[in-house]
Protein backbone atom coordinates (compact mmCIF):
# COMPACT_ATOMS: atom_id res chain seq x y z
CA UNK A 1 0.00 0.00 0.00
CA UNK A 2 2.71 2.17 0.60
CA UNK A 3 5.23 1.39 -1.64
CA UNK A 4 2.08 2.44 -4.36
CA UNK A 5 1.17 5.98 -2.35
CA UNK A 6 4.84 6.52 -2.90
CA UNK A 7 5.47 5.60 -6.66
CA UNK A 8 1.88 7.48 -7.48
CA UNK A 9 3.78 10.23 -5.44
CA UNK A 10 6.83 10.01 -7.67
CA UNK A 11 4.72 9.90 -10.58
CA UNK A 12 2.90 12.97 -9.94
CA UNK A 13 5.74 15.22 -8.87
CA UNK A 14 7.59 14.31 -11.62
CA UNK A 15 10.72 11.95 -10.05
CA UNK A 16 9.29 9.44 -12.05
CA UNK A 17 8.42 9.24 -15.46
CA UNK A 18 4.06 8.76 -16.22
CA UNK A 19 3.12 6.49 -18.56
CA UNK A 20 2.02 8.82 -21.24
CA UNK A 21 1.30 6.92 -24.03
CA UNK A 22 -2.44 7.86 -25.11
CA UNK A 23 -3.81 10.95 -25.84
CA UNK A 24 -6.55 10.47 -22.25
CA UNK A 25 -3.11 10.24 -20.53
CA UNK A 26 -1.96 13.14 -22.02
CA UNK A 27 -5.12 15.43 -21.65
CA UNK A 28 -4.62 13.92 -17.86
CA UNK A 29 -0.71 15.07 -17.62
CA UNK A 30 -2.26 18.80 -19.13
CA UNK A 31 -4.86 19.38 -17.23
CA UNK A 32 -2.67 18.14 -13.73
CA UNK A 33 -0.10 20.81 -15.07
CA UNK A 34 -3.26 23.48 -15.10
CA UNK A 35 -3.77 22.31 -11.78
CA UNK A 36 -0.28 23.15 -10.16
CA UNK A 37 -0.18 26.46 -12.05
CA UNK A 38 -3.39 27.12 -10.71
CA UNK A 39 -2.58 26.41 -6.72
CA UNK A 40 0.69 28.51 -7.65
CA UNK A 41 -1.45 31.67 -8.38
CA UNK A 42 -4.06 31.00 -5.59
CA UNK A 43 -1.36 30.83 -2.86
CA UNK A 44 1.09 33.40 -4.69
CA UNK A 45 -0.43 36.11 -2.78
CA UNK A 46 0.08 34.38 1.03
CA UNK A 47 2.51 37.50 2.43
CA UNK A 48 0.96 40.53 0.18
CA UNK A 49 -0.08 42.81 2.43
CA UNK A 50 -3.23 45.08 2.82
CA UNK A 51 -5.28 42.73 0.06
CA UNK A 52 -8.41 45.19 0.60
CA UNK A 53 -11.35 44.04 -1.66
CA UNK A 54 -14.69 43.77 -2.36
CA UNK A 55 -15.38 40.82 -4.21
CA UNK B 1 11.26 9.61 -21.28
CA UNK B 2 7.57 10.35 -22.67
CA UNK B 3 6.75 10.07 -26.21
CA UNK B 4 7.51 13.23 -27.73
CA UNK B 5 3.86 13.22 -29.54
CA UNK B 6 2.06 12.50 -26.43
CA UNK B 7 3.95 15.61 -24.62
CA UNK B 8 3.35 17.93 -27.19
CA UNK B 9 -0.45 16.86 -26.52
CA UNK B 10 0.04 17.68 -23.18
CA UNK B 11 1.55 21.01 -23.74
CA UNK B 12 -1.33 21.80 -26.12
CA UNK B 13 -3.89 20.87 -23.25
CA UNK B 14 -2.43 22.90 -21.05
CA UNK B 15 -1.86 26.08 -22.90
CA UNK B 16 -5.42 25.61 -24.22
CA UNK B 17 -7.16 25.36 -21.10
CA UNK B 18 -4.76 28.25 -19.18
CA UNK B 19 -6.22 30.58 -21.40
CA UNK B 20 -9.98 29.20 -20.94
CA UNK B 21 -9.40 29.24 -17.13
CA UNK B 22 -7.65 32.77 -18.11
CA UNK B 23 -10.71 33.98 -19.81
CA UNK B 24 -13.12 32.27 -17.47
CA UNK B 25 -11.97 34.58 -14.73
CA UNK B 26 -11.76 37.94 -16.70
CA UNK B 27 -15.24 37.35 -17.57
CA UNK B 28 -16.58 35.59 -14.24
CA UNK B 29 -14.47 38.31 -11.78
CA UNK B 30 -15.94 41.44 -12.88
CA UNK B 31 -19.63 40.70 -12.24
CA UNK B 32 -18.72 40.14 -8.38
CA UNK B 33 -16.36 42.67 -7.89
CA UNK B 34 -18.27 45.29 -5.98
CA UNK B 35 -16.36 48.29 -7.35
CA UNK B 36 -17.68 47.16 -10.82
CA UNK B 37 -21.05 47.07 -8.94
CA UNK B 38 -21.03 50.24 -7.56
CA UNK B 39 -19.64 52.10 -11.17
CA UNK B 40 -22.28 50.56 -12.66
CA UNK B 41 -25.20 51.85 -9.89
CA UNK B 42 -23.51 55.19 -10.39
CA UNK B 43 -23.71 55.24 -14.05
CA UNK B 44 -27.39 53.60 -13.72
CA UNK B 45 -28.28 56.26 -11.32
CA UNK B 46 -28.40 58.96 -14.30
CA UNK B 47 -27.75 62.22 -15.48
CA UNK B 48 -27.26 65.37 -13.23
CA UNK B 49 -26.13 63.44 -9.62
CA UNK B 50 -24.25 64.79 -7.14
CA UNK B 51 -21.16 61.60 -7.36
CA UNK B 52 -19.30 61.27 -4.59
CA UNK B 53 -15.60 60.22 -5.12
CA UNK B 54 -12.76 58.70 -3.07
CA UNK B 55 -11.40 56.06 -1.07
CA UNK B 56 -12.29 54.18 1.97
CA UNK B 57 -13.10 56.88 4.06
CA UNK B 58 -15.46 58.17 1.72
CA UNK B 59 -16.73 54.90 1.21
CA UNK B 60 -17.18 55.00 5.33
CA UNK B 61 -18.44 58.46 5.31
CA UNK B 62 -21.06 58.75 2.79
CA UNK B 63 -24.31 57.01 3.37
CA UNK B 64 -26.03 58.13 0.33
CA UNK B 65 -29.86 57.88 2.08
CA UNK B 66 -28.96 60.66 4.56
CA UNK B 67 -26.77 62.52 1.95
CA UNK B 68 -29.87 62.50 -0.04
CA UNK B 69 -32.23 63.33 2.79
CA UNK B 70 -29.96 66.40 3.60
CA UNK B 71 -30.05 67.87 0.28
CA UNK B 72 -34.35 67.34 0.37
CA UNK B 73 -34.93 69.42 3.54
CA UNK B 74 -32.81 72.02 1.45
CA UNK B 75 -34.34 71.56 -1.23
CA UNK B 76 -32.47 70.01 -3.62
CA UNK B 77 -33.59 67.66 -5.88
CA UNK B 78 -30.42 66.06 -7.56
CA UNK B 79 -30.06 62.10 -7.45
CA UNK B 80 -27.07 61.15 -5.34
CA UNK B 81 -24.20 58.29 -6.27
CA UNK B 82 -21.37 56.87 -5.14
CA UNK B 83 -17.84 56.12 -7.00
CA UNK B 84 -16.07 55.88 -3.86
CA UNK B 85 -13.70 53.02 -3.46
CA UNK B 86 -11.48 51.56 -0.69
CA UNK B 87 -7.85 50.96 -0.79
CA UNK B 88 -7.33 53.83 -4.04
CA UNK B 89 -4.52 56.09 -3.56
CA UNK B 90 -5.06 59.43 -5.86
CA UNK B 91 -4.32 57.61 -9.13
CA UNK B 92 -7.16 54.93 -8.82
CA UNK B 93 -9.28 57.88 -7.75
CA UNK B 94 -8.43 59.12 -10.66
CA UNK B 95 -8.89 55.57 -12.81
CA UNK B 96 -12.46 55.54 -11.17
CA UNK B 97 -13.22 59.32 -12.22
CA UNK B 98 -12.57 58.72 -15.94
CA UNK B 99 -14.34 55.31 -16.01
CA UNK B 100 -17.45 56.73 -14.65
CA UNK B 101 -17.14 59.68 -17.77
CA UNK B 102 -15.95 57.14 -20.12
CA UNK B 103 -19.36 54.97 -19.35
CA UNK B 104 -21.58 58.22 -19.75
CA UNK B 105 -21.55 59.11 -16.70
CA UNK B 106 -22.69 62.73 -16.37
CA UNK B 107 -22.26 64.75 -12.78
CA UNK B 108 -23.65 67.52 -11.86
CA UNK B 109 -21.32 67.96 -8.95
CA UNK B 110 -18.20 65.99 -8.54
CA UNK B 111 -17.07 65.73 -4.18
CA UNK B 112 -13.97 64.68 -4.04
CA UNK B 113 -13.13 63.66 -0.52
CA UNK B 114 -9.47 63.74 0.26
CA UNK B 115 -6.69 64.34 2.96
CA UNK B 116 -3.26 66.11 2.76
CA UNK B 117 -1.34 62.83 2.18
CA UNK B 118 -3.56 62.40 -0.79
CA UNK B 119 -3.02 65.47 -2.58
CA UNK B 120 1.13 65.58 -3.00
CA UNK B 121 3.22 63.41 -5.08
CA UNK B 122 3.97 59.98 -5.37
CA UNK B 123 7.22 59.56 -4.41
CA UNK B 124 7.48 56.96 -7.04
CA UNK B 125 6.43 55.21 -9.60
CA UNK B 126 3.75 53.04 -9.15
CA UNK B 127 4.66 48.90 -9.23
CA UNK B 128 2.04 47.12 -10.39
CA UNK B 129 2.53 44.73 -8.00
CA UNK B 130 0.68 46.90 -5.57
CA UNK B 131 -2.71 46.99 -8.17
CA UNK B 132 -4.12 44.23 -5.76
CA UNK B 133 -7.58 43.88 -4.06
CA UNK B 134 -9.89 46.59 -5.37
CA UNK B 135 -6.68 48.42 -7.03
CA UNK B 136 -7.11 46.44 -9.64
CA UNK B 137 -9.50 48.92 -11.14
CA UNK B 138 -6.06 49.96 -12.38
CA UNK B 139 -5.43 47.17 -14.36
CA UNK B 140 -9.41 46.41 -15.33
CA UNK B 141 -9.95 49.83 -15.85
CA UNK B 142 -6.62 50.67 -17.77
CA UNK B 143 -6.37 52.06 -21.36
CA UNK B 144 -3.46 52.33 -23.77
CA UNK B 145 -2.51 56.27 -21.99
CA UNK B 146 -2.13 54.72 -18.80
CA UNK B 147 1.06 53.35 -19.14
CA UNK B 148 3.23 56.16 -20.78
CA UNK B 149 1.18 57.84 -17.81
CA UNK B 150 2.68 55.56 -15.17
CA UNK B 151 5.84 54.70 -16.36
CA UNK B 152 7.31 58.06 -19.10
CA UNK B 153 10.19 56.35 -18.94
CA UNK B 154 9.74 53.07 -20.90
CA UNK B 155 10.55 51.00 -22.21
CA UNK B 156 14.17 52.80 -22.90
CA UNK B 157 15.49 55.15 -20.24
CA UNK B 158 15.07 53.27 -17.31
CA UNK B 159 15.29 49.18 -16.61
CA UNK B 160 13.30 49.28 -13.31
CA UNK B 161 10.38 51.44 -15.50
CA UNK B 162 10.92 48.90 -17.94
CA UNK B 163 10.13 46.32 -15.72
CA UNK B 164 6.97 47.47 -14.04
CA UNK B 165 5.87 48.59 -17.56
CA UNK B 166 6.06 45.59 -19.10
CA UNK B 167 4.23 43.38 -15.95
CA UNK B 168 1.87 46.65 -15.90
CA UNK B 169 0.96 45.39 -19.94
CA UNK B 170 1.09 41.71 -18.91
CA UNK B 171 -0.91 42.15 -16.23
CA UNK B 172 -3.78 44.38 -17.81
CA UNK B 173 -4.04 41.94 -20.85
CA UNK B 174 -4.56 38.57 -18.83
CA UNK B 175 -7.50 37.71 -16.25
CA UNK B 176 -4.99 36.26 -14.06
CA UNK B 177 -2.72 39.22 -14.04
CA UNK B 178 -5.94 41.43 -13.33
CA UNK B 179 -7.76 39.36 -10.66
CA UNK B 180 -5.39 36.81 -9.37
CA UNK B 181 -5.43 39.00 -6.36
CA UNK B 182 -9.35 38.76 -5.68
CA UNK B 183 -8.60 34.81 -5.47
CA UNK B 184 -5.66 35.24 -2.85
CA UNK B 185 -8.16 37.17 -0.36
CA UNK B 186 -10.44 34.32 -0.80
CA UNK B 187 -7.54 31.75 -0.06
CA UNK B 188 -5.99 33.99 2.77
CA UNK B 189 -9.28 34.10 4.50
CA UNK B 190 -9.64 29.90 4.48
CA UNK B 191 -6.05 29.57 5.21
CA UNK B 192 -6.34 32.47 8.58
CA UNK B 193 -9.86 30.49 9.48
CA UNK B 194 -8.32 26.87 9.24
CA UNK B 195 -4.89 27.80 10.82
CA UNK B 196 -6.81 29.40 13.32
CA UNK B 197 -5.12 33.22 13.23
CA UNK B 198 -8.07 35.56 12.09
CA UNK B 199 -7.26 38.78 12.70
CA UNK B 200 -8.97 41.52 14.08
CA UNK B 201 -11.34 42.82 11.03
CA UNK B 202 -13.77 45.64 9.85
CA UNK B 203 -15.06 46.09 6.71
CA UNK B 204 -12.12 47.51 5.35
CA UNK B 205 -9.62 45.40 6.60
CA UNK B 206 -7.34 44.48 9.51
CA UNK B 207 -7.10 46.57 12.54
CA UNK B 208 -3.36 45.96 12.56
CA UNK B 209 -2.98 46.65 8.67
CA UNK B 210 -5.03 50.14 9.25
CA UNK B 211 -3.04 51.16 12.27
CA UNK B 212 0.19 50.51 10.07
CA UNK B 213 -1.21 52.47 7.23
CA UNK B 214 -2.30 55.22 9.61
CA UNK B 215 0.80 55.22 11.40
CA UNK B 216 2.55 55.45 8.38
CA UNK B 217 0.37 58.38 7.29
CA UNK B 218 1.45 60.26 10.45
CA UNK B 219 5.10 59.74 10.30
CA UNK B 220 5.83 60.89 6.96
CA UNK B 221 3.24 63.52 6.11
CA UNK B 222 4.60 66.42 7.74
CA UNK B 223 8.18 65.77 6.16
CA UNK B 224 6.68 65.36 2.52
CA UNK B 225 3.95 68.53 2.91
CA UNK B 226 7.18 70.69 3.84
CA UNK B 227 9.51 68.96 0.76
CA UNK B 228 5.98 69.78 -1.50
CA UNK B 229 5.54 73.45 -0.67
CA UNK B 230 8.88 74.37 -1.17
CA UNK B 231 8.42 72.88 -4.83
CA UNK B 232 6.51 75.48 -7.65
CA UNK B 233 3.01 75.41 -7.88
CA UNK B 234 2.15 73.18 -10.67
CA UNK B 235 4.36 70.39 -8.68
CA UNK B 236 2.88 70.62 -5.36
CA UNK B 237 -0.56 68.24 -6.28
CA UNK B 238 -0.16 65.12 -7.85
CA UNK B 239 -0.83 65.14 -11.10
CA UNK B 240 -3.55 62.21 -11.32
CA UNK B 241 -5.30 65.04 -9.44
CA UNK B 242 -4.71 67.82 -12.12
CA UNK B 243 -5.84 65.12 -14.49
CA UNK B 244 -9.21 64.80 -12.28
CA UNK B 245 -10.08 68.49 -12.41
CA UNK B 246 -9.61 68.74 -15.62
CA UNK B 247 -12.16 65.82 -16.82
CA UNK B 248 -14.31 66.85 -14.26
CA UNK B 249 -14.13 70.60 -16.19
CA UNK B 250 -14.53 69.35 -19.35
CA UNK B 251 -17.58 67.11 -18.71
CA UNK B 252 -19.69 70.43 -17.80
CA UNK B 253 -19.64 69.28 -13.47
CA UNK B 254 -18.90 71.21 -10.37
CA UNK B 255 -15.58 70.09 -8.83
CA UNK B 256 -16.19 70.42 -4.62
CA UNK B 257 -12.90 69.13 -2.86
CA UNK B 258 -14.09 67.73 0.91
CA UNK B 259 -11.37 67.49 3.20
CA UNK B 260 -11.85 64.77 5.48
CA UNK B 261 -12.48 64.45 9.30
CA UNK B 262 -10.03 62.35 10.84
CA UNK B 263 -9.55 61.06 13.83
CA UNK B 264 -7.96 63.24 16.55
CA UNK B 265 -4.30 61.90 15.90
CA UNK B 266 -3.90 62.69 12.24
CA UNK B 267 -5.37 66.06 12.81
CA UNK B 268 -3.04 66.88 15.51
CA UNK B 269 0.30 65.64 13.75
CA UNK B 270 -0.85 66.37 10.21
CA UNK B 271 -3.89 69.05 9.64
CA UNK B 272 -2.94 70.78 12.72
CA UNK B 273 0.54 71.09 11.86
CA UNK B 274 2.46 74.22 10.44
CA UNK B 275 2.92 72.69 6.98
CA UNK B 276 -0.40 71.38 7.11
CA UNK B 277 -2.25 74.79 7.36
CA UNK B 278 -0.02 76.09 5.24
CA UNK B 279 -0.65 73.49 2.77
CA UNK B 280 -4.07 73.66 3.30
CA UNK B 281 -4.27 77.04 3.04
CA UNK B 282 -2.66 77.42 -0.40
CA UNK B 283 -4.60 74.23 -1.53
CA UNK B 284 -7.83 75.77 -1.02
CA UNK B 285 -7.16 79.08 -2.89
CA UNK B 286 -6.12 76.89 -5.73
CA UNK B 287 -9.53 75.12 -5.94
CA UNK B 288 -11.48 78.06 -5.67
CA UNK B 289 -9.39 79.95 -8.14
CA UNK B 290 -10.31 77.39 -10.65
CA UNK B 291 -13.30 77.63 -10.17
CA UNK B 292 -13.72 74.50 -7.40
CA UNK B 293 -15.03 74.65 -3.71
CA UNK B 294 -13.37 73.54 -0.80
CA UNK B 295 -15.49 72.17 1.67
CA UNK B 296 -13.20 71.69 5.23
CA UNK B 297 -14.94 68.71 7.08
CA UNK B 298 -11.87 68.46 9.60
CA UNK B 299 -13.14 70.22 12.67
CA UNK B 300 -16.76 69.96 13.21
CA UNK B 301 -18.78 70.54 16.10
CA UNK B 302 -19.86 66.30 15.77
CA UNK B 303 -16.57 65.39 15.44
CA UNK B 304 -14.80 63.26 18.02
CA UNK B 305 -13.36 59.24 18.93
CA UNK B 306 -16.76 58.02 19.27
CA UNK B 307 -17.40 58.55 15.73
CA UNK B 308 -14.72 56.36 14.16
CA UNK B 309 -14.07 52.59 13.83
CA UNK B 310 -10.73 52.01 13.64
CA UNK B 311 -7.95 54.61 12.87
CA UNK B 312 -8.93 55.76 9.22
CA UNK B 313 -12.92 55.38 8.55
CA UNK B 314 -16.29 56.70 10.17
CA UNK B 315 -18.64 54.24 12.28
CA UNK B 316 -22.26 54.09 11.38
CA UNK B 317 -22.94 57.21 13.48
CA UNK B 318 -20.18 58.73 12.32
CA UNK B 319 -21.33 58.51 9.17
CA UNK B 320 -24.92 59.53 9.39
CA UNK B 321 -23.18 62.91 10.96
CA UNK B 322 -20.79 63.28 8.36
CA UNK B 323 -23.47 62.35 5.59
CA UNK B 324 -26.14 64.90 7.25
CA UNK B 325 -23.27 67.49 7.41
CA UNK B 326 -22.09 67.48 4.25
CA UNK B 327 -25.15 67.00 2.36
CA UNK B 328 -26.17 70.65 4.13
CA UNK B 329 -22.60 71.89 3.43
CA UNK B 330 -23.47 71.42 -0.51
CA UNK B 331 -26.64 72.21 -0.35
CA UNK B 332 -26.25 75.39 1.33
CA UNK B 333 -23.43 77.14 -0.58
CA UNK B 334 -21.14 74.43 -2.41
CA UNK B 335 -23.36 73.29 -5.75
CA UNK B 336 -23.90 75.06 -8.85
CA UNK B 337 -27.83 76.44 -9.01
Amino acid sequence: MMDRLVFWLEQLGGARPAPVNSRGRAVALGLWWLVLLLLTLAFAGRFTKFVYVDF
Amino acid sequence: MLPLTSLRFAFVVFFLSVVACDRALARYAPDHFIPEQRMRAAVAAGAGCIVAAGDSRMVAGVDLGDFTQALRDAGRTECAASIAIGALDINGIRVAVREYLRRGGKPNTLVLGVSEDTLIPAEAPRDPSSFTGNAVINLAWSDASDLSRLYPRFPGADVREFDSGLRFLLARKSGFGTYDSLIWQKVQTVQDRLLGRPKETNAFGAGVDMAALAGKMQATAQRRLAQTLAKPEEARLDADYADIERRVHDAGAHLVVVELPMPEGYRRTVTDSEVGQRYLAWFRERVTRRGGTFVDMTHRAWLSAAMFADFLHLNATGAHRFSEDLGHALAHGALVQ
